[in-house]
Order: structure tokens, then C-alpha cells, then sequence
């Protein structure tokens, strides 16, 4: 089975945890406990293709910034996260996605832009258009979803499952099962 | 107007090696390599990170900070093979000063490039060179000329293998003949600045063409090449046994067209010494290192200078709404917050004005936040000016708080895995378990029993916004804990624990296991924390393994013990607390110093010895755990000063003065030099016996090499530096340079200043201007406007204070170039980097 190292990154409290655990546990975390590291490990099927993802969630407080270069080293994918809630999270992101394309050295690293908390319409600063416009000038994936009111979760995840796959093509195994395993 | 000496250049370097990649591997095994990699300005080594072991494509992450007390030409980075005995370096990435700005504070992958002997070069050499006019007695015969090349002195010539015997080469090649006249210097031993004062002769019409005059012209003569090489004489076996037939290191050379010399007059310079020009390049592939460096010269004048621009960023914490402030607007213009917040800090804690405008922030920011659950969470002015002000006075009670435990875990290396699926075989679960919860527990044990001495600048900022935001949130119970803990463990201890090298707490990295070890005991302890701040306790919906710690950790014994601790460093502290404060250790490390002469037959031998400086006493000992050799009370340091090279031929060395003798000490290189002139100047900077005088080199047999007094006790002949005015003990703060640095990001970010200006300018009504950054241009930041008119007025005030120490500086650099002269010391022939650029 094939793995996929995906890091989940975007400013404190924007609510990368409760997407993690929602994807994972299929439970919301109301509570906003601060992350240090935490990992995880869960099986999906994509494109009728069985998938391993191990999954970072990382800290969002910037004094972690020598970690991050190792999450970013390592991982395969990479979810930006900001809070439709709150206009610095989304501005953070310039600099992360920066840092990602240095580390890596390319222009072209499997990631999408994750709007949080889109059942906050009441709170929203951050307009669904800004959010599209970001994705385009980042030539990456973008929607917006909800931890609790579990909106486009899975798909996050199974998306860039699908970048990691169009942008290395897993080598075909030598028992062909190219039916059931049709890549994007 | 500014004077030359009214301005004083203060530079710095902050750098982040990141990781190499694709480095050539061994040509025999094809395996990994151990590698490190290393800092130079110039030919010294400031910095050396830890190894890493077999890997082609090494991840470092680590990060320097200093501030750089010499001029240098160069910056360059190595990575060394520590698989070998000798020292071999496996490539370089060498960058002038003056294109370091095109990096500035961006990250890059620089190419490594071969490491060439010839191209190591730096310093120069002082020269005078005339031509004396020889009258020949044969009537019919030209007049010719004699060319006198005298080789006064070098400095800073390159050290080589841990020594430098130079001597120099004058060459005069003629270019016709190809015939060349060769003399050398005597070797000057073990000095970087020799001091030759040689002169040689040159005739310039050669011999034999009386003969033939006709065939050679005056011209002729002056068709050949002048050229000085210095050279490093590294064995005298070389040179004594072999009959030179080894000229030693090569340390630079210099090449002078006799045909650019003017006969009519003496030629007197400084030459900057420049690399062979080496034929046999290799284009091989060595791989890159990804670096980031910020490197930053300030421009700092006199003090009344800044009075303007000072007041209107001190004036910002009375100024309501604080959005209007000129600090606020400092952070909003700027690409990253902690740019803004590293002045401020300093600047507002220093005029005693930080914790009011925490405070002012810290309401603004409670006000504007609608989750109470996610306050002080983002990478706002306010969060970073406390992240700031933690790093900056925190360090040494982070140090004397969880040193010791961190020491203990990176020494016994017990394994501490709890997860099942990373445990290694033979490992036991619950025993792991055990040594965890162990580990966790005494470093909850330290820090809860670390309240009192906490700095006390700390302790009123944590009060400043704890009370911010109780006051907003009065029904929470639990936001006074939660804001506190989101600064001290989150910010501080958490991360501390985590990469123990970045704050100072290891002195190398650490292997895997003991990496993963700290990431799970700062998960632990940030977890405790979380129980502390939560409204109700619920484990189990994030990683399951981390449950049964979790439930320990939840006993009302260390819950209590985390929030009486929080509740202490966020009290209102009344002076009573200010005077238990331990003893605190400000620096350490390993130096040489010479016997003090204590005894009185000792020998005045140079031993290696660990120091160890508190804000009490200096102190060494024989290794670092070791019972001190000698104390030294503060209060007996009557001043700290650099020694004269010549005094031991040593460089770096400096002198602790005491009432009855000196300690002389010298440190690794430069930067560390200045850090401990720095520091130890800070601790003993209120002593009331302070010398006003010194005596700038050694008692070296039997007299002082300074002033030539025999008497030992005899009055120093040179005043003391003089240092800044310092109003507090433990830091030590450049008011004037901090302004210098905020009114160079103002000026950097005047576009967007500008643009705010037009949009305020274009609302009529209040809160008429909201400028959204849409996603698709630059990234604008959005102004959150709560009050145009004051807004208005302070951009204009901010405009106006910057244009006009703009034009200070406009003047300075034109009466700069006016007053350069051209082969003095300070600005060589040859030099390619002109200091006075600034812009």
C-alpha cells in the first residue's frame, strides 16, 4: 500500500487539529487546545486505490519555525489552513507557501488552501472569491470547509492524495490492476 | 549636520543554514557522509554547527545571531567532511558584503563551490614607492631610475593552520625581456599586522642596452609590472633544508603597472591584497546548501537625532485608538511582525513604556477578537513584542529553570517511546512509560517552583494581559490561565523543550531518539497545561496513546501546582519580589587565560578553563561540573577591555581588571570576544570603584608594553571605552540604534504608508477606508481603520520624521565620499565593497 506524508499547516487556532481528528476519529474537538506535534495514521480509499496517510499536525506559534522545516522537508503534501474568521491567518500564508517552495526548491509541490470554519458565515472576513483568487496566484487546490459541521473534510484530504498521485505516478506493480487503479 | 565621527556603523548577521543537498558522494564506499558546516567572516570561523551523521543530504537547522565588530569583505560557508582526520572541506558558498542585501532575510539554495587555496585572501599592505633619478657621469648617457619599493606593514593577513610567519615577495617583471628582479622580506613571526618597513631597490634601464640605446626608450623601462605577494613561511625545514624550494601559504599579492605610477612624485598606499587568479578551476557538481541571511548595517547618529521620531513611537501607548499609533502602524506596514516588534520592544522597555503598551495592544486586540478561545493565538504586534521580550530577558531563567533537566535527558538517553507503533524491539511499554512520566514530572516540578524568579518584566506584561482580558471575558474562570499559558509554555517553555539548541540550552543538536524524547515531554507538558486551561476535562479524540499520560498528568496535584505558577508570574509583583532573585548565569563557556600570577612562583602559562559568568560573580573551573578555581565578586571587576595583539601575540584577547592584578582572556574569534566584552561590561557597569583609565596591553617583562611604566601597580595610560549609559544591570539597550532600525523600516515600507495616506485622504467619513487584500495582487495587508482623522495625523507625523533623518543620511554619505581618501587605511586600493553605500 502506498503512503502519503501529508502536513497539515496555517496559523494557531485556525482549527487544523479538529480537521485532523474529524478526518481521522469522525469526531470535532470543540476545544482549542494548543498543538505541539501530533501525528496520525489512517487508511482511505482514493480512486479505488487503498492509501496510508500519515498525517502531521503541526503547531500553529511560530517559535516552532526550525521544526517546520523538517515537516516541510519530509512531507509530500501540504494543507494551508486559515480561518475564514480571521484576515492575519490568511495573510500568514504567503510566507508559509514561500517557505515550502524554498525548502523544496520547485514551483510545484502538491498543496491546497483550506478556509476553515465556513460555518461562521456571521464572522466571515475572509469572502470565498479572496480565498479562489489565493489558490489561482498559488496554482494550487482551494475549498472551504468546516471541522464541526463536517464540510468538504474528507475531500481535503483525498484531493491532495490526487496531487501527490498526478505529480508522482505511483510505478505501476508488477500484478497490473490498472481497472480499479485509474490515476488522475 | 552630522560630523564623521558623530556616526557610528553597528552591524549585524542573523543566519539560518538550513540543510545541503546532492553532496558529491565518497568516490570509494558511495555512502553517506558526516558533515558540518561552518560561518567565516573573512578567514575566521565564527560558527560551527553540529555534525551530521552520513547523509549525502544533511539537515542542519540551526541559527546564528551576533553582531560582527570588524570590517569584513566577506561571508562564507563551509561544509566539512568530519569523516576524515584532517579537516576537509567538501565545498563553499562565499558571498561579498556588499551583495549580501540581495538575500536579505530570504531563504535560497546557493551552489557549493570548490574550496580554492589561492582565493582564501584578506588584509592589506601598506606601501610607498618612488623614483629617484640617477645621473650618469658618461655625458652622451640618458639619465635612468631607480625605483624604491618600501614594504611598511600588512594587517589582518590571513591566518593559516592556526599561525601566521609572513614575509613578502617584491617582484618587478619586465615585459619585453620577460626578465624579473626578485627580493623578500624578512619572516615576521606569529603576526597578522607584521610591521616590515623594508625598502628595495630597482634599476629600471637594464643593463647591457648602452650598447644599443636607441633600442630601448624611457618607455620601455616602465613597460614591466610591480608586484608584492605575501606569503605565510610555514616550515623552516622549507625554507632551510629544501633551499626555498617552497615559497610557504600564499596570503595575497598585489600587482601595480609601473606604467600607472607617476615618477614625479612619492606613492604611498594601502593596497587590499587580492587571490591568484588560478587556471584550474573544476566544474564539478558539490551540491547546495539552502541558507537564509539577514545582514543588517545601522547607521546611527548622535542621540538628538532620533528625539522626533523616539517620542512619537513612545508617545504611541497614551495614543487612543491604538490602531492610530505609530507602533501599530509600524507592525501592519512590515512583511513579518517580529521585524517590528524587535525595536519596539526594546525601545519601549527601555524608556519604561513596554507593559502600557501591552497593555493598550493587548485591550485592543481582546476587543476585536470574537473566540475567547483563540485570543493571543495569531502572529499579532502584540504576541510577537512578548515572544520578543521572553527571548530577549528570558533566556537566563529559562536556563536556571530546566537546564539541569534538559542535561539529564540528552546525557542518560533512557528511552521514552509511548506509541506502540514506533517502539523498537526490545523496548518495554510501561517502563517507557515510566522514564517519561518521570522526566515530565521534573521539569513540571522546576518550572512550577520557578515563579518568584521570573523576570519581572515578564511577570507585569503577563499581569497587563491577564487583566485585558478577564476584564472582556469575566464569565470564563479559566481565560486568565489560558492567556498566560499561551505566552509562558506555548511560546517559551514548550519550544524551549522541543529544540533545546535555539535557546541556548545545548550547545549541539540532539540525535533522533533523544529529539523524539523532548517532543514528547513538550507534548506532555503542553497537554498538562491544556487540562489547566480547559473549562472540562476530555481525553481521547486526539492521538490515543498520549491518553494514560494525559489522565496521570490530570491529578489535581499538578493541575494546582500549574495554576498557582501561572497565578504568580501574572501577579501584580510589588518590590518585595524583585530582591529574591537568585543568582542568575548571563554566559558560559570554554576560554584561555593566562596564570593571574596568584601564586606567587607560578608559571604565567595559558591554560584552557570553563567560565561561567551570574549576575554575582565570574567564575572558572577545570571542566565544566567542576568546583571553581577562582571567584571573582562582580563588584571586584573594575573594567573589562580588549589586549593589544602584541601584548601575548594572541589575537581576541581581552582583560578582566582587578584591584590587584589583570585576567587576561582570549576567546575563539572575534564575535565571541565581543559578546564577552559585552556582557561583562553590562554586569559591572554600576560598580562605583569603575577605572576611569587602563593600561590597553600587558606587563610583558617587566614593564607595560603600553605606556613602558615598570611599576605594576602604575596608572592606566588610556581611558577605559567608554559604553553606553546604561540604567539597568542586566540589559543593556542602544536606544538610538533601535530608532535608527524603526526608521529604517518606515523608510523601506513608505509606499504602503503613502498608499494608507491617499486612501485616508479620498474617505471623507471615519472608517471610510478598507483596502482588502483580494488574493490576486501584492499582498497588501488589510488597515483596520478605527479612527482616520489620528490616523491621519501620526502617517504625517511618521512622514515627516523620517524624511527628515533621511536627509541626514543623504548628507552623511556625500560628506563620506567627499572626505575618502583613496588609499588610506580605511579605504584601500583595490577594495571592492564600498563601506559608505548604504542605500
Amino acid at each position: 500500500m502506498r503512503e502519503y506524508k501529508i502536513v497539515v499547516l496555517g496559523s494557531g487556532g485556525v482549527g487544523k487539529s479538529a480537521l485532523t481528528v474529524q478526518f481521522v476519529q469522525g469526531i470535532f474537538v470543540e476545544k482549542y487546545d494548543p498543538t505541539i506535534e501530533d501525528s496520525y495514521r489512517k487508511q482511505v480509499e482514493v480512486n479505488g486505490c487503498q492509501c496510508m496517510l500519515e498525517i502531521l499536525d503541526t503547531a500553529g506559534t511560530e517559535q516552532f519555525t526550525a521544526m517546520r522545516d523538517l515537516y516541510m522537508k519530509n512531507g509530500q503534501g501540504f494543507l494551508l489552513v486559515y480561518s475564514i474568521t480571521a484576515q492575519s491567518t490568511f495573510n500568514d500564508l504567503q510566507d508559509l507557501r514561500e517557505q515550502i517552495l524554498r525548502v523544496k526548491d520547485t514551483e510545484d509541490v502538491p498543496m491546497i488552501l483550506v478556509g476553515n470554519k465556513c460555518d461562521l458565515e456571521d464572522e466571515r472576513v475572509v469572502g470565498k472569491d479572496q480565498g479562489a483568487n489565493l489558490a489561482r496566484n498559488f496554482n494550487c487546490g482551494f475549498l472551504e470547509t468546516s471541522a464541526k459541521a463536517k464540510v468538504n473534510v474528507g475531500e481535503i484530504f483525498c484531493d491532495l492524495v490526487r496531487l501527490i498521485n498526478q505529480k508522482n505516478p505511483e510505478k505501476v506493480p508488477k500484478r497490473k490492476k490498472k481497472s480499479n487503479c485509474a490515476l488522475l | 549636520m552630522a560630523e564623521l565621527g558623530d556616526v557610528r556603523i553597528e552591524e549585524s548577521l542573523k543566519v539560518k543554514i538550513g540543510e545541503a543537498k546532492n553532496l558529491p558522494s565518497h568516490t570509494v564506499s558511495n555512502s553517506g557522509r558526516s558533515t558540518f558546516c561552518s560561518i567565516k567572516i573573512d578567514s575566521e570561523t565564527i560558527y560551527k554547527t553540529s555534525v551530521v551523521e552520513k547523509s549525502l543530504n544533511p539537515f542542519y537547522g540551526e541559527e546564528f545571531q551576533g553582531e560582527i565588530p570588524k570590517k569584513f569583505r566577506f561571508l562564507s560557508f563551509m561544509v566539512h567532511d568530519n569523516g576524515s582526520k584532517t579537516d576537509k572541506i567538501i565545498g563553499k558558498v562565499t558571498l561579498k558584503k556588499d551583495e549580501l542585501y540581495r538575500y536579505h532575510n530570504k531563504e535560497h539554495w546557493f551552489p557549493l563551490t570548490p574550496i580554492d587555496v589561492d582565493a582564501q585572501v584578506q588584509g592589506k599592505v601598506h606601501l610607498e614607492i618612488r623614483f629617484d633619478e640617477i645621473l650618469n657621469t658618461e655625458p652622451e648617457s640618458f639619465s635612468s631610475h631607480r625605483m624604491a619599493v618600501r614594504i611598511l606593514e600588512c594587517s589582518d593577513l590571513t591566518v593559516i593552520n592556526g599561525s601566521c610567519n609572513p614575509y613578502a615577495v617584491v617582484m618587478v617583471t619586465h615585459t619585453k625581456s620577460k626578465h624579473k628582479d626578485v627580493k623578500r622580506t624578512n619572516v615576521k613571526k606569529k603576526t597578522i599586522c607584521p610591521n616590515f618597513d623594508e625598502t628595495f631597490f630597482f634599476d629600471l634601464e637594464n643593463k647591457g642596452q648602452n650598447h644599443d640605446r636607441n633600442l630601448y626608450t624611457f618607455d620601455d623601462a616602465f613597460n614591466g609590472e610591480l608586484s608584492i605577494s605575501v606569503w605565510h613561511d610555514d616550515s623552516k625545514v622549507s625554507r632551510e633544508v629544501l633551499g626555498n624550494m617552497f615559497p610557504g601559504a600564499f596570503l595575497g599579492e598585489v600587482k601595480i603597472p609601473l606604467r600607472d605610477l607617476d615618477i614625479q612624485s612619492v606613492h604611498k598606499a594601502w593596497y587590499c591584497l587580492q587571490a591568484r587568479e588560478n587556471s584550474k578551476q573544476s566544474r564539478l557538481d558539490l551540491g547546495s546548501l539552502r541558507l537564509k541571511i539577514s545582514y543588517t548595517a545601522d547607521y546611527v547618529f548622535l542621540s538628538h537625532y532620533y528625539n522626533d521620531l523616539r517620542c512619537l513611537i513612545l508617545r504611541s501607548c497614551d495614543v487612543r485608538p491604538i490602531s492610530a499609533s505609530a507602533a501599530y502602524l509600524l507592525g501592519e506596514i512590515v512583511d513579518n511582525r517580529a521585524e517590528a516588534a524587535q525595536p519596539l520592544l526594546k525601545l519601549t522597555y527601555h524608556h519604561g513604556k513596554l507593559v502600557l503598551l501591552v497593555k493598550a495592544l493587548a485591550s485592543w486586540e481582546v476587543s476585536k477578537t470574537v473566540d475567547p478561545n483563540t485570543l493571543f493565538r495569531g502572529n499579532s504586534l502584540v504576541t510577537k513584542i512578548i515572544d520578543e521580550l521572553m527571548k530577549f530577558i528570558g533566556l537566563p531563567y529559562l536556563h536556571s529553570t530546566i537546564k539541569i533537566n534538559i542535561d539529564d535527558i540528552c546525557s542518560e538517553q533512557k528511552p521514552c517511546e509511548i506509541d506502540p507503533s514506533r517502539l523498537k524491539d526490545g523496548e518495554n511499554l510501561s517502563e517507557n512509560m515510566e522514564n517519561l512520566k518521570s522526566y515530565v514530572l521534573k521539569i513540571i516540578d522546576s518550572i512550577t517552583a520557578s515563579g518568584l524568579v521570573c523576570p519581572t518584566a515578564m511577570r507585569e506584561v503577563f499581569h497587563a494581559i491577564k487583566e485585558s482580558a478577564v476584564s472582556q471575558y469575566s464569565g470564563m474562570p479559566t481565560i486568565r490561565y489560558l492567556v498566560v499559558s499561551s505566552f509562558i509554555f506555548l511560546r517559551f517553555f514548550a519550544p524551549a523543550i522541543l529544540g533545546p539548541k535555539l535557546f541556548e540550552l545545548r550547545p549541539d543538536t540532539q540525535d533522533s531518539t533523544v529529539n523524539r524524547t523532548l517532543t514528547l515531554i513538550s507534548k506532555s507538558i503542553q497537554g498538562l497545561v491544556n487540562i489547566v486551561s480547559a473549562k472540562n476535562i476530555s481525553f481521547g479524540l486526539k492521538e490515543e496513546y498520549m491518553v494514560p499520560l494525559f489522565e496521570s498528568l490530570s491529578d489535581p496535584i499538578h493541575v494546582d501546582k500549574v495554576k498557582m505558577f501561572l497565578d504568580i508570574i501574572s501577579s501584580s509583583c510589588g518590590a518585595h519580589l524583585r530582591n529574591i532573585e537568585a543568582p542568575i548565569i548571563l554566559k558560559e563557556g570554554t576560554l584561555i587565560k593566562r596564570a593571574q600570577g596568584r601564586k606567587k612562583f607560578g608559571l604565567k602559562n595559558f591554560k584552557k578553563r570553563y567560565f561561567c559568568l551570574s549576575n554575582q560573580h565570574l567564575s572558572y573551573s577545570k571542566s565544566k561540573n567542576e568546583k571553581p578555581l577562582c571567584v571573582i565578586p562582580i563588584e571586584d571587576i573594575l573594567a573589562v577591555e580588549s589586549l593589544q595583539e602584541e601584548s601575548f601575540k594572541m589575537n581576541y584577547m581581552f582583560q578582566v581588571v582587578q584591584p590587584q592584578r589583570a585576567l587576561y582572556v582570549q576567546a575563539h574569534n572575534c564575535v565571541e570576544e565581543k559578546e564577552w566584552l559585552d556582557i561583562l561590561t553590562k554586569v559591572c557597569n554600576t560598580n562605583k570603584n569603575r577605572l576611569r583609565t587602563y593600561h590597553p596591553a600587558a606587563m610583558v617583562n617587566g614593564h607595560w608594553l603600553c605606556c613602558k611604566s615598570v611599576d605594576i601597580m602604575a596608572v592606566g595610560c588610556t581611558p577605559v571605552s567608554g559604553g553606553l549609559p546604561v540604567t539597568e544591570i542586566k540589559v543593556n539597550i542602544d536606544s538610538d540604534r533601535e530608532v535608527e532600525k524603526i526608521h529604517s523600516l518606515f523608510l523601506t515600507n513608505m509606499d504602503k504608508l503613502d498608499a494608507y495616506q491617499d486612501c485616508m485622504r479620498n474617505a471623507t467619513d471615519a472608517c471610510g477606508c478598507q483596502e482588502v487584500y483580494s488574493g490576486d495582487t501584492e499582498p497588501h495587508p488589510m488597515l483596520v481603520i478605527d479612527d482616520t482623522k489620528i490616523c491621519f495625523e501620526t502617517v504625517t507625523e511618521i512622514q515627516k520624521c523620517v524624511i527628515s533623518l533621511e536627509q541626514e543620511h543623504k548628507r552623511y554619505v556625500k560628506l563620506v565620499q567627499r572626505q575618502t581618501v583613496i588609499g588610506s587605511i580605511d579605504a584601500p586600493i583595490g577594495e571592492d565593497c564600498n563601506s559608505t553605500s548604504r542605500l
